[in-house]
């Protein structure tokens, strides 16, 4: 196709900006060999089609200067038809002065989906014959009907059509299934209509009487299959990349936390719970207790304070309990200034030694939760660990096992390790 | 796409074929024959064969003719006084495969006695080929199937699955068939008792040709079928649907479409112009249009003139919709495929306005996603509106819609050959307009970039209407007499008629965009 003549001619640069020309303006003795060490661009026609004759009539027209419009390709007729358009369309359309927004489907639009024909035509005839004028069955009716003996079975009986030995559905199962599509006027014609259609599948071999199209069953078998159509396809490969990978892992990581963390909070709700029991049998405990001490006052004759003792006196609250209770924890007295007593004015060399103490102590444990913290998790892998962890029980709550086990790398093996 | 087709082939590789003189019962499908077509002698492929009381009726293929051509044919309108091409024969290995092979009527027929012959001796071996085949039918390796109630005879199976009924009413059978035992004849029938005693198969599909296959016998046929692939593509190589009805006209449909298999036995398919479902009767069609409440197609309307509207849809909200849209379009497009669903296409229809509705002219289908760059997908102006400017109109409006994106576009190949028709009008005209415009230069990357045409389809439009030259070893654009008698013809007509394009002040549209999870869940 291309000669070893083109490399005579300068290529042909699209980026380049080619003078225009009339043809009058072009020498007449230059040949158009130009054009032809373009190297020819495909017509996007099939190899086959390309030499069709009509094609190429069409074609070689054009080129010889597009007198020729009269030249077309032929192609099979569209005729007037004779049905009663006006009565098939109505003229409901009012286009709105806005341009149209629509999202309802196809089914939103048709109403029951089954359309009766003839043969169902000719049944109902016979059947509304038989009925008295106000007890008539309409063609809507039993388009509902149909419309939800087929919709039931296809719900039930997904594979009917593809095993011939599924039995019919009976009118009952057909009408458990019923939903609210089927108004109240139709449902009664259910049982009336039910031989008609029960007869109908089974001509059909209990396959949906309503026509459809031939979808993929079968990977294999349906590969040639011309009717075969509107296939799904294969789900796209997610490509992977490190941000992908990236992402997923920090997302478990989320879901993990978060699962974590609900899981503690019921942990806590559990212990609160149990604590809620034990204060319950406290309370009975002391009850029973004084009971006893009551019985044992009577029997020695004193009486006063009986009520007293039965009932849980509400306590007044005691601001030296606050104190002691301060004291005892080693902590700085938090008083009001009003009620402090008047030797606290006076530092004291025994408080300020707890002071001191205390805050080495706060020190220390600060420091020993914060390496707990680190040693959270840590599986030591190693052969006869060196510092086996001690304090861990203190603080931890025994009832709570972490599930967050991260495996850290082992460090390489000892001398001794190795030894052995 | 569509697998290449024989008589394509046999242009580029001129192997010998065996000609010879053929009488009517001798003809089969795959013989190439001169056949009457307007007073002339054409060549043409017999595609199916049809018996209807006892009259013999060909559907045939012209060589050369585009395939909406294609056609029944009384037997009066084949030459038999001019010698025929026999089909080619199969490649000799296959011959294992006797049942199935291409071989031409005479070699098939000797492959299949002496497949009988052999079986006849050695019955054990023919068991086990039988077994075989069933086991092959099943799937399982001890298969009980054979025996089962309801299940297909092997008849079918076997001898049956180069055949293929498509129409059938009581006295007519279609067979598209390359096998003997596919056509019963006279001559055949000595061939059949043979066959009979080796395998089964042929026996049951001699006595029952008319029952129409089940779903089953089908599967069971895809299944077990070597060259049912083959086979299948005969089927959609000839038209399923003979009329079809919708809005104001009648059509005749130019392809295969695969609408429901039962249509192809009735002789008018009612659509509804508004919703595009399809009916096999007309009662029913009557009964659907008295529901129907779709007025125009179930989309948004992204573009209003005086004349026409566009409306955006997007095949994963409107699978229905779409899918009949689909199943419509094929009809009157031959390389369109309904291979897969509709989710990861837009379409964009064009409508003309009245107070009956909106109705369909024609319209493009658009990759959500294009790796090629391609703005159209498929594109169609219906055949009861064609030849009124309305092909030109939709090229340009998805032209449109690539400037809106600032992309450059170009139609998804092949293209038919309206297409490239349609297509070489519209840039002729969209490239000449712009260098008549009292440039006196242009470059074609330029051009392409003011037309969203890519650059290829510019040069190939200069190049095609020899307007690229060389002037003093320098290329230059020449406007040609040819072009600039055209193009003032063009700008006369238009003076009179009006010019009809799209106006893009009323396109209010921006490029839909798609997440990334849309594109991983298929759309
Ligand atoms: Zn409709």
């Amino acid at each position: 196709m291309v000669t070893a003549q083109r490399f005579r001619q300068r290529k042909l640069s699209v980026k380049q900006s080619l003078p225009i020309l009339r043809e009058s303006d072009v020498d007449q003795s230059l040949d158009d060999d130009a054009a032809r060490h373009i190297p020819r661009i495909e017509t996007g026609v099939e190899k086959g089609e390309e030499t069709e004759h009509h094609l190429q009539a069409v074609i070689s027209a054009a080129q010889a200067g597009g007198t020729a419009a009269h030249i077309y390709i032929p192609t099979p007729e569209a005729v007037a038809s004779s049905l009663q358009y006006e009565a098939l369309y109505p003229r409901h359309f009012r286009q709105p002065a806005t341009y149209i927004r629509f999202s309802s489907t196809v089914e939103d639009c048709v109403g029951s989906p089954y359309c009766m024909d003839e043969e169902d035509e000719a049944f109902l005839r016979e059947l509304n014959a038989k009925k008295p004028q106000e007890e008539q069955c309409t063609e809507d009716q039993f388009e509902v009907v149909m419309s939800a003996f087929e919709r039931v079975s296809e719900i039930r009986q997904p594979f009917a059509s593809v095993d011939p030995n599924t039995p019919i559905l009976s009118l009952d199962e057909l009408e458990g299934g019923f939903d609210d599509t089927v108004d109240d006027a139709s449902r009664p014609f259910a049982a009336d209509i039910y031989p008609h259609w029960k007869d109908r599948r089974r001509d059909r071999e209990n396959h949906s009487l309503m026509s459809s199209l031939k979808f993929e069953r079968n990977a294999d078998t349906d590969d040639g299959d011309p009717y075969v159509c509107f296939r799904r396809r294969e789900v796209r490969q997610v490509r992977k990349t490190r941000g992908r990978d990236a992402q997923a892992t920090e997302r478990l990581f989320t879901f993990r936390r978060q699962y974590e963390t609900s899981r503690y909070l019921c942990h806590l709700v559990v212990q609160f719970q149990r604590a809620k029991a034990d204060q319950l049998a406290q309370d009975e405990l002391i009850f029973r207790q004084r009971r006893a001490l009551l019985e044992a006052k009577r029997s020695l004759g004193i009486k006063e304070g009986d009520m007293e003792l039965l009932i849980n006196q509400v306590k007044a609250p005691r601001p030296e309990a606050g104190v002691q209770r301060a004291r005892v924890a080693g902590q700085q007295p938090s008083l009001p200034a009003a009620v402090r007593p008047m030797e606290s004015d006076v530092i004291m060399y025994e408080d300020q030694k707890a002071k001191r103490a205390d805050s080495i102590r706060t020190f220390v444990n600060e420091h020993k939760q914060r390496h707990q913290v680190w040693n959270e998790g840590y599986v030591d892998d190693t052969w006869r660990p060196i510092t086996p962890p001690l304090e861990s029980a203190a603080l931890d709550d025994p009832e709570f096992v972490s599930l967050f086990n991260r495996i850290l790398p082992t460090p390489p093996t000892s001398a001794e390790g190795s030894d052995s | 796409m569509v697998p290449k087709e024989s008589a394509r082939e046999s242009a580029d590789t001129p192997e010998p074929v065996e000609k010879g003189f053929a009488t009517l019962s001798t003809l089969q499908v795959g013989v190439k024959a001169f056949v009457e077509k307007e007073g002339e002698k054409r060549k043409a492929e017999i595609l199916a064969i049809q018996s209807k009381k006892g009259k013999l009726a060909f559907y045939v293929h012209y060589e050369e003719f585009n395939k909406r051509l294609d056609e029944w044919v009384p037997e009066g309108r084949i030459d038999l006084s001019k010698e025929v091409e026999w089909p080619a024969p199969e490649k000799p290995e296959k011959k294992k495969a006797a049942q199935t092979s291409k071989a031409s009527n005479k070699s098939k027929a000797d492959a299949a006695l002496a497949q009988a012959l052999r079986d006849k001796k050695n019955p054990k071996r023919a068991q086990q080929r039988q077994a075989r085949l069933d086991r092959e039918l099943s799937g399982t390796p001890d298969s009980q199937s054979i025996n089962l109630p309801g299940k297909v005879s092997r008849a079918s199976k076997a001898g049956g699955k180069e055949n293929r009924e498509i129409k059938q009413d009581k006295d007519s059978v279609t067979v598209i068939s390359e096998v003997i035992d596919g056509t019963p004849k006279a001559e055949d029938e000595d061939m059949v008792d043979l066959m009979e005693m080796a395998d089964a198969a042929a026996a049951a599909k001699a006595q029952a040709p008319h029952e129409p296959f089940s779903r089953e016998e089908e599967i069971e046929k895809l299944r077990t079928g070597g060259s049912m692939t083959q086979n299948q593509t005969e089927i959609s190589r000839v038209r399923n649907l003979s009329h079809i009805q919708m809005g104001k006209h009648e059509i005749e449909p130019w392809y295969f479409s695969p609408y429901p298999q039962e249509f192809s036995e009735v002789d008018m398919v009612y659509i509804c112009e508004s919703c595009l479902s399809y009916f096999g009767g007309l009662k029913q069609f009557t009964r659907h249009r008295a529901k129907c409440s779709l007025l125009h197609p179930p989309g948004n309307e992204i573009y209003r003139d005086e004349y026409v509207s566009f409306f955006e849809i997007d095949g994963r909200r409107q699978r229905t919709w779409c899918r009949n849209l689909c199943l419509l379009s094929k009809l009157f497009l031959d390389h369109k495929t309904l291979y897969y669903d509709v989710d990861p296409f837009l379409f964009y229809c064009m409508a003309i306005r009245d107070e009956h509705g909106c109705h369909l002219v024609g319209y493009f289908s658009k990759e959500k996603e294009s790796v090629e760059g391609y703005n159209v997908a498929c594109i169609l102006t219906l055949p009861q509106y064609q030849r009124k400017g309305f092909g030109k109109l939709l090229i340009d409006f998805s032209y449109e819609l690539s400037k809106r994106e600032g992309k450059l576009g170009s139609p998804e190949k092949p293209l038919s050959d309206l297409g490239l028709l349609g297509y070489r009008a519209y840039w002729q005209e969209t490239i000449v307009d712009l260098l008549m415009d009292g440039r006196t230069d242009a470059n074609i990357e330029e051009l392409g970039a003011t037309t969203a045409m890519t650059t290829n389809d510019v040069l190939h439009t200069l190049q095609n209407l020899n307007m690229i030259k060389t002037s003093k070893n320098q290329h230059v654009i020449v406007l040609t007499d040819a072009v600039v008698a055209q193009w003032k013809k063009q700008k006369e007509k238009e003076k009179i008629k009006g010019k009809r394009t799209i106006d893009s002040d009323k396109l209010q549209w921006r490029p839909p965009v798609f997440t990334a999870s849309s594109r991983t869940w298929n759309w």
